[in-house]
């Protein structure tokens, strides 16, 4: 367990919210480009995440924002493009310089955010979150639980899926060819959706009849609570946040902050 | 403590009435089998007790339903929860957290206690069900019979008066019964609780019954009494029913139908073979009842006691006999490519025979009986299929070989309708619509399918569903069927009729390999079983062969069904 | 008269609150859809390169199946912000959007649940259906004009995006109305058909 996966996990949703939502607004490449290496950092060594597990799981998103920039400046309004520098033409296609700039900046941006979210998705137990959104946050404690139990359901469900995989392979049925595609997911999804729609009744009677929302409130076993070290990383994440918009912003190298982005 | 009056229930959205006119009561610290056919109701009743009919299932409700002198229908939840306690069938499907006494604590933080009193708690339920050691582990570690007894802990310590269990050990292997069987039999002796349980394992239970239950096809209470007077006095009405019976009820009767003159109704083992002995002083039965003993108690395999020719261990020159075996396995390791539970075996199943597959849960079966069907790839040179390497099969020959019918039949349907699901078989084998129209309806006649020829594959009822998939397995001819766990969640008579198709099938040259814990059933049907732990096959050999080694049963965890358990005492008592 | 009686004795939690078969079944829907809808997020890519960007939006109504399936079955205020939520739980570890992923598909559920709420949870027929799912993927279509900055993109592309992403709603809604039908016909879920079938049934 690292340092990062012991926090409690709201206080790690604390500490990422305030610059998620700061990099929303910003337009430049340079913010969520110090955003991402900073935050990279963070969670590969606090978080002991290995770097190849780090890759695999960027590499999908890391698409997108090949996609972003690749797209973005053919697709762009003349509006941004007025004025810029012309940086080649191929055809009917004129790509300018600011057009670039734009869909870089845009999957940079979500490239940071994502960034951001990992440090907590990779070192947060999902159950554990549910507990203490349960127990700290006030959420409504019934809906709590039974999104614990159905989460549970997920490795049956693997399972099953598995074994439906198989008993389609041992009548010989492949289904293959594009155009079954729907018929192949309809033998597929009646299986399974019908299955855990079944797990998922008999487990509201065996929680229901152990007096499951009989009363508003309940007691807990076990407490989940904020420790020290969880106010430290809060403060200490939002400080160091703070300190790179300030020298982002000295070395003029912010940009302009914008919600709808349409002009710069 | 329970009374139930004129009790009606019908699910909305349907028109047959689950429960049509109840009236029951049940005593302090009674302990109560309910028994009753597939789609009898019995869980329908039993959720009556804690309210959830009619509080949180809807339908039509009517009757009244007292627990504790509360009617339930009015008590809140939170109330009846502490007064009845009920164990469900799949463990999975009654276990919310992650890790083991958060489990046992859910309950009681449900209704608010305080952490001492659920600490205390919690102590005494995991000693209740022997599972004090797992405390801190993660839930999903423990074995199939573990996760019961934690579903049984878990509403013990919210301290019921009344426990219900619905098909506690459905999904456990014998170990895993027997164990949960014993914690049961502790709770009844403390009389403290009343119990009432839905099981169809009953030569073990019957110690424990005080009063049976039976809930008939037409939602009424059909019998109710002691254990001795339902079994003998509505002997045939039960078997109609399709409700599974204890053997010694089942032996005595058929006794008495062959003309035997009978004194007592035995429903244990030990009772049987008294009476048997009882039987044999009397003199002039003697030879006769011995012959009917011998030959109701294994049925199939009288003929195979004296026939050890068929013992394969160690016996047959592969290279001599190819043709014969429907499978061989030959003793290297499955597969370089992936770590593989099973060890190297050496396995040979000639053509025709009835093989069982046993051993505990997690031993390896499913994944022996997958090699053998190319689920899972083993290496060149490992499997045969008809003296052919498996891997030399083309996977569309060999569906036509080989059928496999998996334990839940809904993942194998690939049509909406039962007639399509037989002719998907056939497709690609150049037939003409006659043709395959009329194998279809052969087949189906012979399942007993045949009114269902334009359903919905999953609209079937349960042993349907199994017969269809069964059918979907055998209309391209394949000779060789390999069923896993094909009773499970049958009621007697299906199962029964299963098997006895099994067997007729075996007589018309198929083999058949079943993977099973009933081994009731394996000493009635199979021939020959192959024992496994933890990968290893530890026995191949004739089913009676297997019942003479005592210790090699308590090693696979496995038990003597009480057939061959009367006719081995009541040959040792007779020498 | 004395069966009515009797259905109608009050139970601790009004018939219109959430019981937890409710909360159980949604989320249910939400875990089984959260690994299609995983699956269709990967096929996009590869499928918004061929495509472009606007027309790759016909997939968009996959993404409103399970708000509008357990909206369907369970007809409940907040079923579709409930399921979807509890997806993009589970997608949490696999989606190539991180924590965006949960604020998006908790998005997506109340984009579902506006069209039900105008007409007060009491409209529920197929036609229906198409519409909402229609509402709900211009909404999100809407909604992402601040992250991906939609409005730089030139008006023609921006009309045919969100055309194509209501057709692909109401293909979303149709699909939902099949797949929750489909449940119900095969005998699960008892209790909700009361709501689903015609009356014939009950008396």
């Amino acid at each position: 367990m690292s340092y990062l996966h012991r926090l409690n996990p709201l206080s790690k949703l604390l500490a990422i919210g305030p610059p998620a939502i700061f990099l929303a607004l910003t337009t430049n490449v340079w913010t969520p480009l110090l955003f991402i290496n900073l935050t990279i950092g963070i969670t590969l060594m606090l978080g002991r995440i290995p770097l190849m597990r780090y890759a695999k799981v960027c590499a999908p998103m890391l698409l997108i924002v090949l996609g972003f920039i690749l797209l973005y400046p053919l697709l762009v309004s003349d509006r941004i493009n007025e004025g810029s520098e012309l940086l080649f033409s191929f055809g009917f296609v004129d790509v300018y310089e600011s057009g670039v700039l734009f869909g870089l900046a845009t999957g940079l941006r979500l490239l940071a955010m994502l960034v951001l979210s990992l440090l907590f998705t990779l070192t947060t137990d999902t159950a554990d979150l549910i507990r203490a959104l349960i127990q700290q946050w006030r959420v409504n404690y019934r809906f709590g639980f039974g999104t614990l139990a159905v989460l549970r359901f997920i490795p049956i469900l693997m399972q099953q899926f598995q074994l439906v995989k198989m008993a389609h392979q041992v009548r010989g049925y492949t289904g293959k060819g594009s155009r079954r595609i729907m018929e192949r997911t309809q033998r597929y999804a009646l299986p399974l959706l019908s299955s855990s729609l079944r797990h998922a009744e008999r487990m509201a009677y065996s929680m229901d009849s152990r007096a499951f929302g009989a009363y508003r409130t309940r007691t807990y076993f076990r407490r989940s609570s904020m420790a020290r070290q969880d106010y430290i990383f809060i403060g200490s994440f939002w400080i160091g946040s703070t300190l790179a918009v300030l020298i982002l912003f000295h070395f003029d190298m912010l940009g302009k902050l914008s919600l709808f982005k349409t002009y710069h | 403590m329970i009374e139930m009056h004129d009790v009606h229930f019908t699910y909305a959205g349907t028109i047959k009435p689950v429960l049509d006119g109840i009236d029951v009561m049940i005593g302090n610290n009674e302990t109560v089998l309910l028994l009753g056919a597939s789609g009898a109701g019995k869980s329908s009743l039993v959720l009556c007790l804690n309210g959830l009919i009619p509080n949180s299932i809807y339908g039509e409700f009517s009757g009244v339903v007292r627990v504790g002198g509360k009617d339930t229908s009015i008590t809140p939840i939170a109330e009846l929860a502490r007064q009845v306690g009920i164990v469900f069938q799949d463990p999975e499907a009654q276990l919310v957290t992650m890790k083991v006494e958060d489990e046992v604590a859910f309950g009681m933080e449900n209704l608010c206690l305080g952490p001492n009193e659920m600490e205390r708690r919690i102590e005494v339920a995991l000693q209740q069900t022997g599972l004090s050691e797992f405390r801190q582990w993660q839930i999903d570690k423990l074995s199939g019979g573990q996760k019961q007894r934690l579903a049984l802990a878990s509403v013990l310590c919210m301290q019921p008066r009344i426990l219900v269990l619905d098909e506690p050990t459905a999904n456990l292997d014998p170990e895993g019964t027997r164990e949960l069987f014993a914690i049961l039999r502790n709770l009844r002796k403390s009389g403290n609780y009343t119990i009432i349980m839905i099981e169809h394992k009953l030569d073990d239970l019957m110690d424990m019954a005080d009063r049976v239950l039976v809930l008939g096809k037409n939602g009424r209470i059909i019998a109710d009494g002691h254990p001795r007077e339902v079994f003998y006095h509505k002997y045939n009405e039960l078997i109609q029913e399709g409700v599974w019976l204890p053997y010694s009820v089942t032996f005595t009767c058929e006794l008495i139908k062959r003309g035997i003159a009978v004194s007592g109704t035995p429903l244990t083992v030990n009772e049987t073979v008294e009476m048997l002995e009882r039987i044999r002083l009397t003199g002039e039965n003697d030879e006769f009842a011995l012959q009917a003993a011998a030959g109701i108690a294994s049925r199939m395999n009288a003929e195979a006691v004296n026939d050890t020719a068929h013992t394969f261990v160690g016996k047959i020159q592969p290279s001599l006999v190819k043709d014969e075996l429907a499978i061989e396995i030959r003793p290297v390791e499955f597969t370089q490519k992936k770590a593989c539970i099973l060890r190297p075996m050496h396995l040979c199943v000639p053509k025709g025979d009835f093989l069982a597959i046993v051993g505990k849960n997690g031993a390896g079966k499913s994944t022996l009986a997958r090699y053998m069907i190319k689920l899972q790839q083993a290496d060149k040179g490992v499997i045969y299929l008809h003296g052919r390497d498996l891997v030399e099969w083309p996977v569309h020959d060999m569906a036509r070989e080989v059928g496999y019918v998996f334990q839940n039949p809904e993942h194998q349907f690939v049509t909406n309708r039962v007639f399509d699901e037989l002719a998907f078989g056939l497709k690609g084998m150049q037939l003409s619509p006659d043709e395959i129209y009329s194998r279809v309806e052969q087949m189906l006649d012979r399942f007993g399918l045949k009114k269902y020829i334009e359903a919905n594959p999953f609209q079937l009822s349960h042993g349907e569903k199994r017969r269809l998939s069964t059918a979907s397995m055998l209309i391209t001819g394949q000779r060789l069927l390999i069923l896993d766990e094909p009773t499970f969640g049958q009621d007697g008579r299906n199962a029964h009729q299963l098997m006895q198709l099994m067997k007729e099938l075996q007589e018309t040259g198929h083999t058949i390999i079943i993977i099973s814990h009933d081994m009731g059933l394996i000493a009635e049907y199979a021939d020959h079983a192959a024992v496994l732990k933890t990968g290893r096959l530890i026995f191949h050999g004739t089913v009676q062969a297997l019942f003479d080694r005592k210790e090699l049963l308590v090693e696979a965890g496995l038990n003597l069904p009480p057939s061959v358990e009367i006719e081995r005492q009541f040959r040792a008592a007779s020498v | 008269m004395e069966k009515d009686l009797a259905y109608s004795k009050p139970v601790q939690r009004r018939r219109a609150a959430w019981n937890t078969k409710d909360i159980l079944i949604t989320g249910m829907i939400g875990v089984v859809f959260a690994f299609v809808l995983l699956a269709v997020t990967f096929a996009y890519f590869p499928l918004a390169a061929i495509l472009g960007p606007a027309y790759s939006r016909i997939t968009d109504g996959i993404f409103m199946i399970p708000g509008l399936m357990a909206l369907y079955l369970i007809r409940k205020p907040g079923a579709a912000l409930v399921s979807m939520t509890i997806g993009g739980l589970v997608m949490l570890p696999f989606s190539p959007y991180g924590l965006i992923g949960i604020v998006w598909a908790a998005l997506a559920g109340l984009e579902c649940e506006v069209p039900f709420l105008a007409v007060l949870y009491r409209k529920y027929s197929t036609l229906f259906l198409m519409i909402s799912g229609s509402v709900a993927t211009i909404l999100s279509t809407l909604l992402e004009y601040p992250l991906y900055g939609h409005a730089a993109l030139s008006i023609g592309v921006q009309i045919t995006m969100l055309v194509v992403s209501a057709v692909g709603g109401a293909i979303g809604g149709i699909l939902s109305k099949l797949l929750a039908e489909s449940m119900l016909k095969l005998g699960l879920l008892a209790d909700y058909r009361r709501s689903s079938l015609d009356h014939t049934y009950r008396k």
